[in-house]
């Protein structure tokens, strides 16, 4: 069971597919949501395939990025200091648009 | 070591002081020692400190150097045994205090130091007064070094050590504070004191008691890095708590900022790149303004980003921390505002209003959530300038006087819409004023016959100062608004109205619902007296009413049967109405099942059953009229009266009853079914409502799509489920 639902598929808009870890998806709280709802079943959860097509594929990357960020450093114990993580200035736009549909 | 060369003459008596070996680091231990708790130090410092071994001679030596006017080594201070303990060696370099403090410190230290120490320290003293730099390991002999680290390790046990942390000792220095052992009773200064647990002993007992308990403790005294370890351990530990007890006052979350907040950051940082970078919709522009005030970070900066000549709409959500000026700049950059609306505007004033007046030439509406500095004046200037064509006035939690509505009343006849919120200056004259009733010549008019006709003429020339208001909106005024005044407003505007919500208002009672709604507001789709105080009884007869008026109306004005369908309202609040029973929802629900989209019978708990309740799935029950109206109770009861009478037209009667109840039934059926387009039902504080009736309600009505049960304690998981239908409050849902 923990193997079948190891990885986690994120397709963007253009198609651009990004495998993931489920321990790494589940910091976006959206995708928290879809996956450990009981109460609705969402048809990702058996395809372990989540789309969004209103994300580019550079966004869901940069998006990406920061759920590993959050996933590493969020057991502070091990690490002391977090570093900064870095925003490109031109995308931060649309990286907030994202963030705030993807609740990370 | 750079100050060190640019030391300059120095007293005699820093000299003196210096030969003696007794410097001002001794007293910053002291202080350090006492403030150790609290302060941050950095551990690696304490990390070479601590261990005792030779190789480890040089680093301290350096960290020794890198305090100012460190002429004494750090096992002095060791040697010491007053020092209560052994962590206390990091250097910190602080401005150099007063001789006077100087001399207060070592005559105390050399008072209670040890002979034995007090020897070593003086010929240290001696040999490191000129050698600044290397006294530091030079001076070291490892052999008492090391002895006395022991000895003040053995003093004082680790664990006591830390539950003295924030204790302060600083009145002991002073000579001042005393405790009381609790083991032999005798007095002790507080510095000399161990503390175990929560109790104080003085020395000898601690040594004692140590012995008998803690065996560990002394295996690791024996072995100081094992000390410096768990101490090390300790430390990070607390000052983790502190940081985490913070951050759960702040944020359930980890310490790891959203990517929101970063974005908005860098958005904040590169606010002019952003303006050149490109256009943006209007709806991504909005959806980014919410995201940027729901983090609350809408500043100065950032708000160039939502101004501009083209705009013709501007949505700010979260005013709080824009200036005057940021306002001014809204009217200033973006002149062509048609529609405004600003939450949270607290520090709007006078002269932001005044400029809007002047500069918006086309605005048609404006919303402010919270003016509360505008006075009425400011207001009535806004009113006089602004054009005329103001559709739409929204304001909430201001002052807004008599005179701001008497100047909205004269310079705005265009209105739409009115809604007045929580504004601490509308009052009953206000009310009076839109509606132009004088209730003193209310009072005059009741005497005599004739000067009523006279105000009737004087009130028709002008028979309302809104001829096209639409939405009327009194929300939650904290000045008493009296049923009379109510009236009068409603029969001036109330034609035209097909908003109406007046809530949490003394003066709606049922006098206004019949004598004020239900006769003049004949075209309302929106109705909202939440929290008003209005009775069941007046409830009943206000949809029956209602009902009956718009029947007489439609046979005698308009023969057409479907007119009377097409009036039932959309909207439909009756919350906070305690005691509001199945009969008045009943009769609510027959006026306008057919149109309701949006029923709230928030905190309906007194009179309200179950059965009632399934008056909204279109389930009617005869009991729900029977045990409410003595009419139907009484011809009931005088049926059976009548068939008791006469044994053998028993039967037939019975038969005849049932087939009267049937018809009864029948012809309820036609005219009441379930509310077909209900979208959103709120049933917070319903207590008689469960499972069950969820069930009926949600199988008979398709359109709903949201059911609010907040405290009601019988709709749990089991709830019924349907796609695209939210059940929101339920107490078994966890957040």
């Amino acid at each position: 069971m923990p193997e079948k639902q190891q990885r986690i598929k994120l397709v963007s808009g253009d198609g651009v597919e990004i495998f993931l870890d489920r321990e790494i998806a589940l910091m976006s709280g959206t995708v928290k949501r879809m996956l450990e709802d009981r109460n609705i079943i969402f048809a990702e959860v058996s395809k372990n395939e989540i789309s969004f097509p209103e994300i580019s594929g550079k966004i869901l990357l940069e998006v990406t990025k920061y759920l590993f960020y959050k996933w590493k450093y969020s057991d502070s114990t091990v690490y002391r200091q977090i570093p900064e993580f870095p925003i490109e200035p031109e995308i931060a736009l649309e990286l907030m648009m994202a963030a705030d549909y993807l609740d990370c | 070591m750079d100050r060190k060369k640019s030391y300059g003459p120095r007293s005699a008596l820093t000299s003196f002081l210096k030969d003696h070996g007794i410097s001002k680091k001794m007293l910053e231990e002291r202080l350090h020692r006492n403030t150790q708790g609290s302060e941050t130090v950095n551990p690696e410092e304490q990390a070479q400190d601590q261990p005792q071994a030779e190789p480890n001679i040089v680093t301290r030596s350096r960290a020794s150097n890198s305090s100012a006017n460190s002429t004494v080594s750090p096992e002095e201070q060791s040697n010491n045994p007053t020092l209560d303990s052994a962590t206390s060696t990091t250097k910190q370099a602080k401005p150099k205090s007063t001789a006077k403090q100087e001399i207060n410190q070592s005559t105390k230290s050399e008072a209670i130091s040890n002979n034995s120490s007090k020897g070593t320290k003086a010929s240290k003293g001696s040999s490191s007064k000129k050698k600044t730099k290397k006294s530091g390991y030079e001076s070291e002999d490892p052999e008492p070094s090391k002895n006395s680290r022991k000895k003040t390790k053995n003093d004082i046990p680790s664990s006591s050590k830390d539950l003295a942390v924030g204790f302060d000792t600083g009145s002991a220095r002073k000579g001042g504070k005393f405790m009381i052992c609790e083991m032999c009773g005798v007095k002790v200064i507080s510095r000399r004191a161990v503390i175990i647990g929560n109790a104080t002993y003085c020395l000898p007992c601690s040594k004692s008691i140590e012995k008998a308990n803690t065996p560990t403790v002394k295996r690791n005294q024996n072995v100081p890095i094992d000390i410096t370890k768990s101490k090390k351990y300790s430390k990070k530990s607390f000052q983790k708590k502190v940081i985490k007890s913070a951050d759960g006052l702040l944020e359930i979350d980890t310490g790891i900022p959203s990517l929101q907040d970063l974005c908005v950051r860098i958005l904040g940082q590169y606010i002019d790149m952003i303006e050149s970078f490109g256009d943006l919709s209007a709806n991504s522009l909005n959806k980014l303004c919410r995201i940027i005030s729901k983090k609350r970070m809408l500043s100065q900066d950032n708000l160039k980003l939502f101004l501009g000549t083209d705009k013709t709409s501007i949505s700010l959500y979260d005013c709080t921390y824009l200036d005057t000026t940021s306002f001014l700049n809204i009217a200033q950059f973006s002149p062509n505002l048609e529609e405004l609306d600003l939450c949270f505007c607290g520090k709007i004033n006078d002269q932001v209003i005044k400029f809007y007046a002047e500069h918006l030439k086309s605005l048609s509406s404006i919303r402010l959530n919270g003016p509360f500095l505008v006075s009425d004046d400011a207001f009535s200037y806004f009113f006089s300038n602004i054009n005329s064509m103001l559709r739409s006035f929204k304001v909430s939690d201001a002052q807004f006087g008599v005179s701001a509505v008497k100047s909205l009343i004269n310079h705005c006849n265009n209105l739409l819409e009115l809604s007045v919120e929580r504004c601490h200056c509308f009052t009953n004259d206000s009310v009076n004023a839109i509606s132009s009733y004088n209730p003193e010549l209310k009072a005059t008019e009741s005497l005599s016959q004739a000067s009523s006709s006279s105000n009737l003429d004087n009130l028709l020339p002008s028979p309302c100062r809104f001829p096209i208001l639409k939405a009327l909106c009194i929300i939650e005024p904290p000045k008493p608004i009296s049923s009379e005044s109510l009236i009068h407003l409603i029969k001036s505007v109330g034609p035209t109205l097909e908003e109406l919500r007046i809530t949490y208002c003394e003066g709606a009672d049922d006098t206004f619902l019949l004598d004020g709604i239900a006769k003049h507001c004949k075209n309302l789709l929106i109705l909202d007296l939440t929290g008003c105080k209005v009775t069941s009884d007046g409830l009943c007869e206000f949809f029956q009413n209602s009902q009956s008026i718009l029947e007489f109306d439609g046979t005698i004005a308009k023969p057409d049967t479907t007119f009377e369908y097409s009036k039932g309202l959309i909207h439909l609040g009756l919350g906070k109405i305690y005691e509001l029973s199945d009969k008045a929802l009943y009769f609510a629900l027959k006026h306008s099942f057919h149109t309701l989209e949006y029923l709230s019978i928030h905190s309906a708990t007194r009179n309200l059953t179950p059965d009632g309740l399934k008056a909204i799935a279109g389930i009617f029950s005869q009991e729900i009229l029977s045990n409410n109206s003595p009419s139907t109770n009484k011809f009931s009861q005088d049926e059976t009266y009548d068939s008791s009478d006469e044994d053998q037209e028993l039967d037939s009667s019975h038969n005849q009853k049932a087939a009267d109840s049937d018809e009864i039934s029948k012809l309820n059926s036609k005219t009441f079914s379930s509310c077909q387009k209900l979208e959103v039902l709120d049933l917070s504080f319903v207590r008689s409502a469960d499972n069950d009736i969820l069930s009926q309600i949600v199988e008979s009505c398709p359109q709903l799509r949201l059911i609010y049960v907040n405290g009601v304690p019988n709709v749990n998981s089991q709830a019924p489920k349907r796609s695209g239908l939210k059940i929101l409050g339920r107490e078994s849902d966890t957040l």
